[in-house]
C-alpha cells in the first residue's frame, strides 16, 4: 500500500492498535458445541444453500404442502367460528377454549424463503432476518428450527413495556441519524426526554442529539450540550466521542 | 463428519470442493477470526458462542454464493456485524465494559509482555465500544484486520466515500476514547 495506512493515528495509538490486532484463540469446547449446533441445523436443512424445493422429493412436497394448507384451513374455520360468535353473542362474549396453535409448523427450507437474497452481495446488505437458529436445547432434542422472528411478538394480553418504547424512540432517532435527517433525529429524542426524563437510556439519547444537533449545524448547542453531558456523566464512555465529534478539547 | 477442532484442520487452506467439506474448511480456518471479531463488535461473552452459531448457520446458507475471488474475511464480517446487531436488538445491552477474561492468546514468550499485551488489547476492546457501531464496524476491518477499504465498502454494502467518512470519524473517536482510558488508568 503506497499511502500510510494510519495518517490520522498518532504514533502511540497506532502501536498500541497493532499490538492488539490479534486473533484471539476460542475454547476448544465452544467451538466444538458451535460445529455441532450448525451442523445439526444444517443437516436439517440440507447442503449449504440447499433448500431448493424443486430439490425434494415430490412427495414430501407434496405433503407439507397439504399440511400447510390444513393448518390454513383450520385457522380459518377457526376463525370464521370465532367471528360468529362474537358477531351473534351479546357482550361479554364468552369466547370457547382455544386449544393452542401447533407451532412445529414443517420447516420450510432456508433457500426457498422468497426473501432470501441470491447473490454475495445484497446478502451482506441485508442478510435474512428471521435467520434466527434454535439454540442448545433445541438442536439437542433435535428440533427442526421453525422461521421465527427474531424477537417474540408480545400477546395483547402483555403489559406495555416501557423499556421497550423508550428504545424504540431511540431506534427511531437512530435511523434519522444514519439518514442523516437531523431534524428528525433530534424531534425524537425531545419525546424521549418528554417521556423519560429519568430513562435508562438517558446518555445514549444525549448522544444521538449531540449528533443531530452537528448534523443541523447547531454546533454551539451541540457543544453546550456535550458540556452538560459532561457534567452529569463524567466518566462516561460515550464522553470523548461525543467531544470528538463537537470538536472540542477531551476532558482533561 | 469428523472430528473438527485439529490445530492441523484449523491451518488447512479452504477446499474447494464444493458442499459441507468447503465449508467445514473455512469454519475450521475462520471460527478464530469471527470469535475475536464478535467481542470487537460488543457481544457479551456469555452470548457469544450463540451469536457465533448464527453466524456460522447464515454463513452455511449462502456460503455456496460466496464469491472465492474475494478474501474471506470481510464476508465472515459482515455476517459477524449483522448478527450482533440483531444480538444487540435482542437484548439491548449497551455499552459493555469488557473483562480481562480470554484475551488474545499472545505469541510472545516473555510473561511481562504477554501482560502488556493483553493490556493493550483490553484498552482497544475498551476504546472500541465508545465508538459508534457503524464507524467500528469500519474501523475494525481497517485498522484491526488490515482490509482494503474497497473490500469493507462492498462487504458492508455501503459506498465507498461513506467508509472513509466513517474510518475518519472512528479514528478520532477511538483515539480520543484511549487517551481517556490511559488518563483514567494513570498513564500519562
Amino acid at each position: 500500500m503506497s499511502k500510510p495506512r494510519f495518517p490520522l493515528l498518532d504514533e502511540d495509538v497506532r502501536t498500541l492498535v497493532r499490538r492488539a490486532a490479534t486473533i484471539e484463540t476460542a475454547p476448544e469446547g465452544a467451538r466444538a458445541r458451535v460445529l455441532a449446533r450448525v451442523e445439526a441445523i444444517a443437516g436439517s436443512a440440507g447442503a449449504p444453500g440447499e433448500g431448493n424445493a424443486s430439490n425434494e422429493p415430490r412427495s414430501a412436497f407434496v405433503g407439507r404442502a397439504l399440511g400447510l394448507a390444513g393448518v390454513f384451513a383450520l385457522g380459518g374455520a377457526f376463525g370464521a367460528v370465532v367471528m360468529y360468535r362474537v358477531m351473534r353473542a351479546p357482550v361479554p362474549v364468552e369466547m370457547p377454549h382455544v386449544p393452542p396453535i401447533e407451532r412445529d409448523v414443517p420447516k420450510i427450507p432456508a433457500g426457498a424463503a422468497p426473501d432470501q437474497p441470491t447473490t454475495a452481495n445484497s446478502l451482506l446488505i441485508e442478510p435474512p432476518r428471521s435467520a434466527s437458529a434454535p439454540r442448545h436445547d433445541a438442536v439437542r432434542e433435535g428440533a427442526v428450527p421453525a422461521a421465527t422472528p427474531s424477537s417474540p411478538r408480545p400477546s395483547s394480553t402483555d403489559a406495555p413495556d416501557p423499556a421497550a418504547d423508550e428504545r424504540m424512540l431511540l431506534d427511531l432517532a437512530r435511523s434519522a441519524i444514519e439518514r442523516e435527517d437531523g431534524a428528525r433525529a433530534l424531534a425524537a429524542t425531545q419525546e424521549h426526554a418528554r417521556k423519560y426524563p429519568r430513562g435508562a437510556l438517558v446518555q445514549e439519547r444525549e448522544a444521538i442529539a449531540v449528533r443531530a444537533l452537528i448534523l443541523l449545524d447547531r454546533r454551539d448547542e451541540a457543544r453546550a450540550r456535550v458540556d452538560r453531558f459532561r457534567g452529569r456523566f463524567p466518566d462516561s464512555l460515550l464522553l470523548p466521542a461525543l467531544e470528538s465529534s463537537a470538536g472540542m478539547e477531551p476532558t482533561p | 463428519m469428523t472430528s473438527m477442532t485439529s490445530s492441523r484442520a484449523r491451518d488447512r487452506p479452504p477446499v474447494d470442493a464444493p458442499g459441507d467439506e468447503s465449508f467445514r474448511a473455512v469454519f475450521d480456518r475462520e471460527f478464530d477470526y469471527v470469535w475475536t471479531s464478535l467481542r470487537r463488535l460488543g457481544v457479551r461473552d456469555s452470548d457469544r458462542e450463540d451469536v457465533a452459531q448464527d453466524v456460522f448457520v447464515r454463513v452455511h446458507r449462502q456460503f455456496p454464493s460466496y464469491d472465492r475471488s474475494r478474501p474471506i474475511r470481510p464476508w465472515l464480517f459482515a455476517f459477524a456485524a449483522r448478527c450482533a446487531a440483531d444480538w444487540r436488538r435482542q437484548t439491548r445491552h449497551r455499552v459493555e465494559v469488557l473483562g480481562t477474561r480470554g484475551e488474545p492468546a499472545s505469541s510472545t514468550s516473555s510473561a511481562d509482555a504477554a501482560i502488556a499485551t493483553a493490556e493493550d488489547a483490553g484498552l482497544v476492546l475498551r476504546a472500541l465500544q465508545s465508538v459508534d457501531i457503524d464507524r467500528r464496524e469500519v474501523f475494525i476491518l481497517h485498522e484491526l484486520d488490515e482490509c482494503p477499504m474497497k473490500e469493507i465498502a462492498r462487504s458492508l454494502g455501503i459506498p465507498l466515500f461513506t467508509g472513509y467518512s466513517r474510518l475518519r470519524v472512528a479514528r478520532k473517536e477511538f483515539a480520543a476514547a484511549v487517551r481517556q482510558l490511559r488518563r483514567a488508568r494513570g498513564e500519562p
